[in-house]
């Protein structure tokens, strides 16, 4: 009867306390007399805790003509991949779909489906068109509600038929989650061949989920720290093309190379600033090691630290105002955060162990970091003002976070011990809990995510 | 070395012969008999959360009720005729005012004419026969008066049901009467316009029989109960078991940050088998990313989880339920 006594309007009248209660009293007695709950008295109840289970969410193979049809199953195989990848669906067994894939143009058969628990269902096809082109087309449904969510077509030469896949699978990630997707990207990263003693390394790129490799240098010189441009078709990476170390950009579409900037000493870590105008990058003089950043329309370049320590692996907030970058000013190898010009440097990391390679969030909400302390290297991620932190996976090595261009999801490399071991590709999400490996042709380090393909 | 053998021996011995001695007079470990106390865990609201009861019930005989039951079934095709007219008397008296109703039964029905008179007094005989509810169509005859205020709703269709359905009758609940009302008139309208031969009555009466002995829920005025009370509540243990599973239900959008980012209200409304009745309805919705999928995930784990399996006897409790999914715990920043 709770609900009932709530539900007594009192009079706020300037009527004594006594007077409203007794009133208040009279009123709870006489609805107690009738026996009858007011009809407004609602269950109330909170929830406060879900689960992160994975959507399990159905994808057939889509409908295609006559020769077209292993590419209809092909491209459905690809968006379960990928969704599959990123942990939070869970694509269902395609030999279970007793129903026949039903065209995208007709209603699907909801009963069917919510038998197998599906909560999402993807149905698509394939078409040749006249000119020669692919026509793809998908619609995103609703099972529980029997309702499309959504639903796109496109048009695109045969060959490019994964990338139409990755769209797809970027669309249904966007409308089930909220966020934008992350598949129609690349990784371009540096390729190992060769004995542990004698390794060849060149620079290569390839889809987020290892399909469509290329290399982009020959593997005569050494590369390392390649870095994706965010606003074009660009990465800098340094190599050592003479007798020291150097920062370059390269162009991927035309395999133009450029030295970045003209500095008497090495040049090293360099990454480019969020809109793609600038180079941010240290240069080593006298033991010291200080971070410039380098306009790449003015060539000009400005000094952001000056003291007498290492400072590195610079990275910009998403908005540009701030750097966060690692320092052994204080003794040992820490994370600090200054503004965009310099100023101010806060020492944001004071866990145990040295912390390095910090890159900021395309989401700006969190800083990723390799850690190393007894004897372990962790991947972790912590708030800007270093609060917050989480070490997301540890072992014998691993080093070099990416970011996913959502902030969800973070790649590296992890290295395996003895004569025959090497580094590989791996990608997390921040979750912690669904940690895949990155199929590359070999070995394979220092990958760098690409921006959404636009 | 000698003597400590002599010695240890003689001690043995002495030993072994105390023992002989001793041990059998010992008292024996006899473990003492413990009785196993049985232990039932109930829920205290089946205790306490007891039906007011009615000074003007008549007391229930069980017997009694589960006779007529089967007669009901079985009645209907041979004596349609006879029968049929106590019941319409019955409901009638209860049933609010003859006035509003008078005319429309009246001219279809000439039975109906006949049995005002009599309302009150026929009612204690007839019900018995006719009505599907065994024990509760002799008491509401007694108790019809005092009800009436509360069925007015359901005027007109009262005749019709009247025999079929004796729950009308019944007090408590206003918004239970008004459906089946509307239910059962669809039938039963269309029948009385045409004819009012004594066959198509009894026609009606066959068919409405099975509708009646379904609802249980409007019962007659009793002296107390432990079901069917309209005001029980569900128990805290009740309410975790069913906030434990939604939470097993909700995939929650996994890439928020903060609690407040996917807090959403909802409101649902039930049948009496745990089914959703319509629409899951958002009342409150987050802002920002999760704006549309936030609520979405929600109505997936309304739907999930139905049919919901709660007390039948607190329907009245539970018929809506307002949720608030605000992951505080997975969440707190």
């Amino acid at each position: 009867m709770a609900a009932a006594f709530i539900s007594v309007p009192v009079p706020p009248t300037a009527m004594g306390r006594s007077v409203r209660r007794l009133v208040a009293a009279c009123g709870a007695l006489l609805l107690l007399a009738l026996g009858a709950v007011p009809a407004s008295a609602v269950l109330k109840l909170d929830v406060t805790g879900g689960t992160v289970q994975p959507l399990p969410i159905a994808i057939p193979a889509f409908a295609a003509g006559g020769a077209d049809s292993q590419l209809g199953a092909d491209v459905a195989q690809v968006i379960t991949a990928d969704l599959k990848r990123s942990g939070l669906f869970a694509p269902l067994d395609p030999s279970t779909f007793s129903a026949a894939a039903s065209a995208p143009d007709q209603t699907p058969r909801f009963g069917d489906w919510r038998i197998l628990n599906a909560q999402a269902l993807v149905t698509g096809a394939i078409a040749r068109q006249a000119d020669g082109r692919l026509r793809a087309e998908f619609r995103l449904w609703d099972i529980f509600a029997g309702q499309q969510m959504t639903g796109q077509q496109f048009f695109t030469s045969p060959d490019n038929w994964r990338r139409v896949a990755h769209i797809i699978a970027d669309a249904i990630y966007e409308r089930l989650t909220g966020e934008k997707g992350y598949f129609d990207t690349r990784i371009v990263f540096v390729d190992e061949t060769g004995p542990k003693d004698k390794r060849v390394k060149r620079l290569a790129i390839m889809d987020q989920d290892g399909a469509n490799v290329r290399y982009l240098t020959r593997g005569n010189d050494l590369v390392l720290t390649p870095r994706f441009n965010p606003s074009s078709q660009e990465v800098t990476y340094m190599s050592y093309g003479g007798d020291q170390p150097r920062v370059y950009l390269l162009n991927i579409e035309t395999g133009q190379r450029e030295l970045v900037g003209n500095f008497p000493g090495m040049t090293f870590a360099p990454r480019f600033s969020p809109d793609g105008q600038k180079v941010i990058m240290s240069l080593q003089q006298d033991g010291n090691a200080n971070i410039y950043a380098m306009d790449l329309r003015s060539r000009t370049t400005t000094r952001l630290t000056n003291d007498a320590s290492i400072d590195t692996s610079p990275s910009y907030a998403p908005d540009s105002s701030r750097i966060v970058f690692e320092s052994d000013r204080g003794g040992t190898q820490q994370l600090y955060v200054m503004g965009a010009d310099g100023s101010n440097p806060q020492r944001i990391s004071f866990g145990k162990g040295s912390y390095s390679t910090p890159v900021w969030s395309p989401r700006g909400d969190l800083i990723a970091f390799t850690r190393f302390s007894g004897g372990q290297f962790a991947i972790g991620v912590m708030k800007p003002d270093g609060s917050g932190e989480r070490i997301l996976t540890e072992g014998f090595h691993n080093e070099g976070p990416t970011w996913s261009p959502n902030g969800r999801v973070l790649m590296f490399f992890r290295d395996t011990p003895g004569a025959n071991g090497g580094p590989q590709l791996w990608s997390i999400d921040l979750t912690g809990y669904n940690e895949f490996r990155v199929p590359a042709p070999s070995f394979a380090s220092d990958p760098a995510w690409s921006p959404l393909i636009n | 070395m000698r003597t400590g053998l002599t010695v240890s021996v003689f001690l043995h011995l002495i030993l072994v012969a105390w023992g002989i001695v001793t041990l059998p007079s010992m008292r024996s470990f006899d473990p003492s008999q413990i009785e196993s106390v049985p232990v039932d865990f109930i829920q205290i609201a089946d205790v306490t959360d007891l039906d007011k009861g009615q000074k003007t019930a008549p007391l229930l005989a069980e017997k009694v009720a589960e006779k007529p039951a089967e007669k009901i079934a079985e009645t209907p095709p041979p004596p349609p005729p006879a029968p049929e007219p106590p019941p319409v008397p019955e409901v009638k008296p209860p049933a609010p005012e003859p006035v509003a109703e008078a005319p429309a039964p009246v001219p279809p029905e000439p039975k109906a004419e006949p049995e005002p008179p009599p309302p009150p007094p026929e009612p204690v005989s007839a019900p018995e026969p006719p009505p599907p509810e065994p024990a509760p169509p002799p008491q509401p005859a007694a108790e019809a008066p005092p009800p009436p205020p509360p069925s007015p709703p359901p005027p007109e269709p009262v005749k019709v049901e009247a025999p079929k359905t004796p729950a009308p009758v019944p007090r408590p609940r206003p918004p239970r009467p008004p459906v089946r009302v509307a239910e059962a008139q669809v039938p039963s309208q269309p029948k009385k316009a045409d004819d009012s031969s004594s066959d198509d009555l009894a026609a009606l009466i066959d068919k409405s029989e099975p509708t009646g002995s379904t609802n249980t829920t409007d019962a007659p005025a009793t002296l107390g109960g432990r079901t069917s009370n309209p005001d029980a509540k569900m128990t805290a243990d009740e309410m975790s078991a069913l906030r434990a599973r939604m939470e097993g239900c909700w995939s929650m959008p996994s890439g928020a940050t903060s609690h407040t980012e996917l807090r959403t209200v909802v409101r649902i409304a039930l049948n009496e088998d745990g089914s959703l009745s319509g629409m899951p309805e958002i009342v409150e919705s987050p802002s920002g990313t999760y704006a549309v999928v936030a609520p979405e995930s929600v109505v997936r784990a309304v739907r999930r989880c139905a049919p919901y399996n709660l007390p039948v006897e607190k329907y009245g409790d539970w018929r809506e339920i307002e949720m608030t999914f605000d992951p505080v715990d997975k969440l707190p920043g």
